[in-house]
């Protein structure tokens, strides 16, 4: 642990990635009070609405706030802001109902506007990555959406690595017949490409899913994709650990077998296996959104980044003309990049080359 | 451990196979590969019919009223059809038998008579639609494969020489970068800043015809295909730069680079012939599984970016439900994929002795 | 061939810097060998006796900052361009390695290195001379059915056989230094004593100087005319192999002659006496003698400085150096020598 902290300092890259991971799955826990607005809440005369926060205004002075805007083209949607109206930007402002977790029951969000306070029903909402063609805020979206999003790398990752020990272990330490059939049965996952495989199982299945179905569909498939991978890696190992001196050294000092699976074989295990995880959350991700990008995936009203990509950034007009609805892609890239970064720095703290060079 | 070289090397007792095996290594490889494959690849199909029987019923009615439709000669363009119909034809289509009698009905079908059968939706023959489309993917995948090799073995080997210089840590984080970055909203950037500047077309495939003008076709088409095999460059590049810079030093490190120098032995030698020759060994394992990811990533790259690959039929056919064009295109698939995995044993048998020699 | 010194080392240092920590790996040790003449260095990993071998031959790598003075054959190793010392290598000095088995390139076929390595001296070569001189120097290290071997490649043959070939490849070029860098370290006991006597045949035969690096105290006397005993990147004791063997000056050599088992002696019977302690951190080095830590003589004295290295009275030969050096011909570093164990 001390030295993941003095490893972190030392490379500024993954220090920033294991902060940003952080901030975001925080707001994944607490979405519903971050965010301003509901992921369904549509704002009639407000659809394709660019980002709207400013520092500055004549009217208000220094304090965030957004201008009233209003619609001028209906085809093009080009907006033009009202002359001295500006709508102060508030903390802990009032909002729409919303349940954090789904039980306790709160009426005030991080920040908003007048919007939802009884003396001004007609404050402009405040959209920080704007909204999409039927006028929902994009941020408030993104937020729900990372709920999805970010916990289907986690579960995914879990099943698929259980999957893994039990064959995977089943097959190094069995050996034998049950180690090819369960080899073979490996290979033939890799050997098909992955999305084709997805594919063919998703295809296998009734399309006709509702959102809670559809989310444990794109889980149980993508963990049957992923596992073979790790399971040859946990084989491998388990063989290795069989047949290695240490082992028997520490039964010729008659160690019991509770020590030698806890001080010898789960510590070895443990880093690569860590590092396996990190690694590997990102392909999940990025697995449920190609799929949701598909329409394979998660669908309306549960929200996805890759669902949300689904909608309004295939149209490559839309996405040129209004590139704010590009913004959970640009999440997706920085949870990609984060994750990988984070897993590189990993995998050097378990390269003994690296910790040599390193030591002072 | 007595050496193998000090048994006679043409065995005069063993007859046959023995024999065989060491005055041809080469051919008796080659064969031993193909049949493996050419079981694996019954097997697959096995299987896959196996899993279509644990669909939920529709799939198979699905699929029963595809073959009926086929057979009958499309002149009932009706779906209407009764029950008893269904059943009939089901019973004459060996439908309902167990999957596997299934399964040598359709090998069947494809090795002795031909016949792949026909989409349901568009009525084209099977063998006819994959096959085109089967070239596009392979035209598109071994350019881009060309490509990303010739250019990361250049920079990889360039940039391995300046290892512990200043511009080193830039050349891995770069990789990693590339590496993590997600394949599927890189093409979107793509497509966005082609539509942007118009620099590049958005779509990937020319409209005019090939037979017409060859020559023009063939440049239209390399036009075309710019972005997405920038695209595909990007994605996959990362990946291979850090493996072989990885190697190039791992090897670099071995002892008998240490004893070459001793000799007297040139470092550009050293650079060139040995450390270099020894990095093929990896890399072409790792080309074929860089292979069957660029024709995963494809799948996307073809939806992005309009093409008529495989990949993308694969993806109508799954919206479709058209199963028996699903099922073709995973043979298909894994078919190529055996065929890259046994050309690149070949490649590792001919660049290592030690694969070639191993029953030795 | 007339007597003449080879090497010629004095007041070495390596130092290895990574970042803002050095490592010296060698303080200031020093030796000589003439034609013909077996050295012996003797050290526990972390001595620095392979660090000491590779400078001599100019192959540490960039990190590496040498200082002192490595002539051979007269020539200074260190004021060498590389291409000058690349053609010394093979052809005047050559070098044999721990780890056979990992020491030859595993896709060139042995034949093909034998090809290369000739043809570092005399590019002119046809790839039929080469086989013959390949043949010729195989059957010189008892490696039978020579044209056969050839064609191999080096995960066919087991560790002893690559040995061997190694040293053919070694002495291809007709060299008059070989070092030997713990050659039968990873190899069997029989085998070992096989590579033994065909190093002194050849040294006898071809007038051969020898260096020869291990840890382990006893074989080195069955091949070394001198023995130099390292520690910590110091030398602790050098002289003549019967008289460091019978009658060491040295603590530390002492322990090692402890160390090594009695002849007929039973695991189950005598514990196997090991040196207590451990070799000391070679970026962190205290001031004074580094065997103090492990020492049973240890005084305050020690503590104070390295002591340096004195004339054992019983040697006649005079000592033409700086105090701090010996030249392997009867010299101890430590102040309590004189004390009775």
């Amino acid at each position: 642990m001390k030295g993941f902290c003095r490893a972190l300092r030392r490379r500024p890259i993954a220090l920033i990635s294991f902060i940003v991971l952080a901030v975001l799955y925080f707001g994944m826990l607490f979405c519903e009070f971050l965010a301003p607005y509901g992921p369904n809440e549509q704002f009639a005369n407000h659809s394709y609405q660019p980002p709207g926060l400013q520092l500055y205004s004549r009217t208000l002075g220094f304090r965030p706030q957004v201008q009233t805007l209003v619609l001028l083209n209906d085809i093009t949607r080009e907006y033009a802001g009202l002359e001295g109206h500006y709508n102060p930007v508030k903390l802990f402002a009032v909002g729409p109902e919303a349940k954090l977790w789904g039980l306790i029951p709160i009426r005030h969000h991080f920040f908003g506007t007048d919007r939802y306070a009884n003396p001004q029903p007609d404050a402009e909402p405040i959209f920080l990555f704007g909204t999409d063609n039927l006028g929902r805020d994009i941020f408030s979206r993104i937020l729900y959406g990372s709920r999805i999003s970010l916990t289907i790398g986690f579960v995914g990752v879990t099943i698929s690595l259980l999957i893994a020990l039990l064959l995977g272990g089943l097959a190094g330490y069995l050996g034998g017949i049950w180690d090819w059939i369960i080899m073979r049965l490996a290979e033939y996952i890799i050997l098909v490409p992955g999305l084709y495989l997805i594919l063919f199982l998703r295809s296998i299945l009734s399309t006709n899913l509702n959102s809670g179905q559809s989310y444990a569909i794109i889980t149980v498939i993508l963990s049957t994709v992923g596992w073979p991978g790790t399971a040859r890696m946990i084989r491998g190992m388990v063989h290795a650990i069989k047949r290695n001196d240490f082992v028997a050294n520490a039964e010729l000092e008659s160690m019991p077998a509770r020590a030698i699976l806890f001080r010898h074989i789960i510590p070895q295990m443990a880093s690569i296996l860590i590092i396996s995880v990190t690694l590997g959350i990102p392909g999940f991700i990025l697995g449920e959104t190609v799929l949701s990008y598909l329409g394979l995936g998660i669908v309306d009203p549960a929200v996805s980044w890759g669902s949300m990509i689904n909608r309004d950034a295939t149209t490559i007009t839309n996405l040129v003309q209004f590139p704010w609805v590009f913004a959970p892609g640009v999440f997706l890239i920085v949870i990609a990049l984060s994750f990988n970064f984070l897993g590189e720095l990993l995998r050097d703290m378990a390269d003994p080359n690296w910790r040599e060079r390193r030591r002072g | 451990m007595s050496s193998p070289a000090s048994r006679p090397v043409l065995g005069r007792s063993s007859f046959g196979l023995a024999q065989l095996r060491q005055r041809h290594p080469l051919v008796t490889f080659l064969t031993g590969r193909v049949l493996t494959m050419a079981i694996m690849l019954f097997l697959l199909g096995l299987g896959v019919f196996g899993l279509m029987s644990l669909s939920p019923g529709d799939i198979v009615d699905n699929y029963a009223r595809s073959l009926i439709l086929q057979t009958r000669g499309f002149q009932s363009n009706t779906n209407t059809l009764t029950d008893a119909q269904i059943q009939e034809a089901k019973h004459r289509l060996w439908l309902d038998r167990p999957f596997y009698a299934q399964y040598f009905h359709w090998l069947h079908q494809v090795f002795v008579e031909h016949d792949l059968g026909r989409s349901l939706i568009s009525r084209a023959p099977v063998l006819y639609l994959v096959g085109t489309r089967m070239l596009n993917s392979i035209i598109l995948n071994l350019l881009s494969l060309v490509f990303i090799t010739i250019i990361s073995f250049a920079l990889g080997l360039y940039f391995s020489s300046k290892a512990g210089t200043r511009i080193d840590p830039v050349v891995a984080f770069v990789s990693l970068f590339l590496n993590a970055f997600p394949g599927i909203l890189l093409l979107i950037l793509l497509q966005m800043f082609a539509l942007a500047t118009g620099i590049f077309p958005v779509t990937a495939y020319p409209t005019d015809n090939f037979d017409g003008r060859p020559l023009g076709f063939t440049f239209s088409y390399l036009y075309h295909i710019i972005l997405p095999l920038i695209g595909a460059f990007l994605g996959g590049i990362g990946g291979e730069l850090r493996l072989i810079r990885a190697t190039m030093l791992d090897q670099l490190g071995q002892p008998y680079i240490m004893a070459l120098r001793s000799r007297g032995i040139s470092e550009r030698r050293i650079y060139f012939n040995h450390a270099f020759r020894n990095t093929m060994n990896p890399f072409i394992t790792s080309s074929s599984n860089l292979l069957a990811d660029l024709f995963s990533g494809s799948l996307i790259l073809e939806i992005v970016f309009s093409y008529p690959g495989i990949g993308r039929l694969m993806y109508e056919a799954v919206i479709q439900k058209d199963i028996n064009l699903v099922m073709t295109n995973i043979m298909f698939i894994s078919f190529l994929i055996l065929v890259g995995m046994l050309i690149s044993d070949v490649a590792l048998a001919l660049v290592d002795p030690r694969i070639r020699y191993s029953n030795q | 061939m007339a007597d003449t010194t080879i090497l010629d080392v004095r007041g070495l240092t390596v130092d290895f810097s990574s970042g803002d920590t050095t490592l010296q790996a060698v303080r200031g040790v020093g030796f000589m060998l003439r034609t013909g003449e077996c050295l012996g260095i003797v050290g526990e990993s972390g001595s620095g006796k392979s660090v000491s071998a590779l400078a001599a031959l100019g192959l540490l790598g960039k990190d590496a900052r040498v200082g002192g003075s490595i002539r051979l054959k007269g020539a200074d190793v260190r004021g060498l361009a590389p291409r000058q010392l690349r053609a010394f290598r093979g052809t005047v000095a050559s070098m044999i390695f721990q780890e056979p088995s990992r020491s030859f390139d595993p896709i060139s076929s042995i034949g093909k290195t034998f090809q290369e390595t000739l043809r570092v001296k005399d590019p002119g070569l046809s790839g039929a001379e080469c086989q013959d001189r390949a043949v010729r120097l195989l059957s010189e290290v008892h490696i039978p059915r020579a044209e056969e071997r050839l064609r191999g490649f080096p995960h066919q043959f087991s560790g002893g056989m690559l040995q061997r070939i190694m040293i053919a490849l070694a002495l291809a070029n007709d060299p008059e230094l070989l070092i030997a860098d713990e050659p039968t370290t990873a190899l069997d006991v029989t085998i070992q004593a096989e590579i033994i006597g065909l190093l002194n045949e050849l040294r006898t035969r071809r007038r051969l100087s020898l260096v020869f690096i291990s840890h382990n105290l006893s074989l080195v006397g069955q091949i070394a005319d001198r023995i130099l005993v390292m520690y910590a990147g110091l030398a602790l004791e050098a002289g003549p192999t019967s008289v460091v063997l019978s009658q060491p000056r040295s603590p530390y050599t002492r322990a090692l002659l402890n160390a090594l088992p009695a002849w007929g002696s039973h695991y189950s019977r005598e514990k196997l006496r090991t040196i207590s302690g451990s070799v000391p951190d070679p970026t962190h080095h205290e001031p004074g003698c580094p065997f103090v830590p492990r020492c049973p003589l240890v005084m305050e004295r020690c503590r104070m400085g390295i002591p340096p290295m004195v004339r054992d009275e019983r040697e006649q030969q005079i000592l033409a150096a700086p105090a701090e050096e010996a030249f392997g011909n009867g010299a101890y570093r430590c102040i309590q020598s004189g004390v009775k164990t």
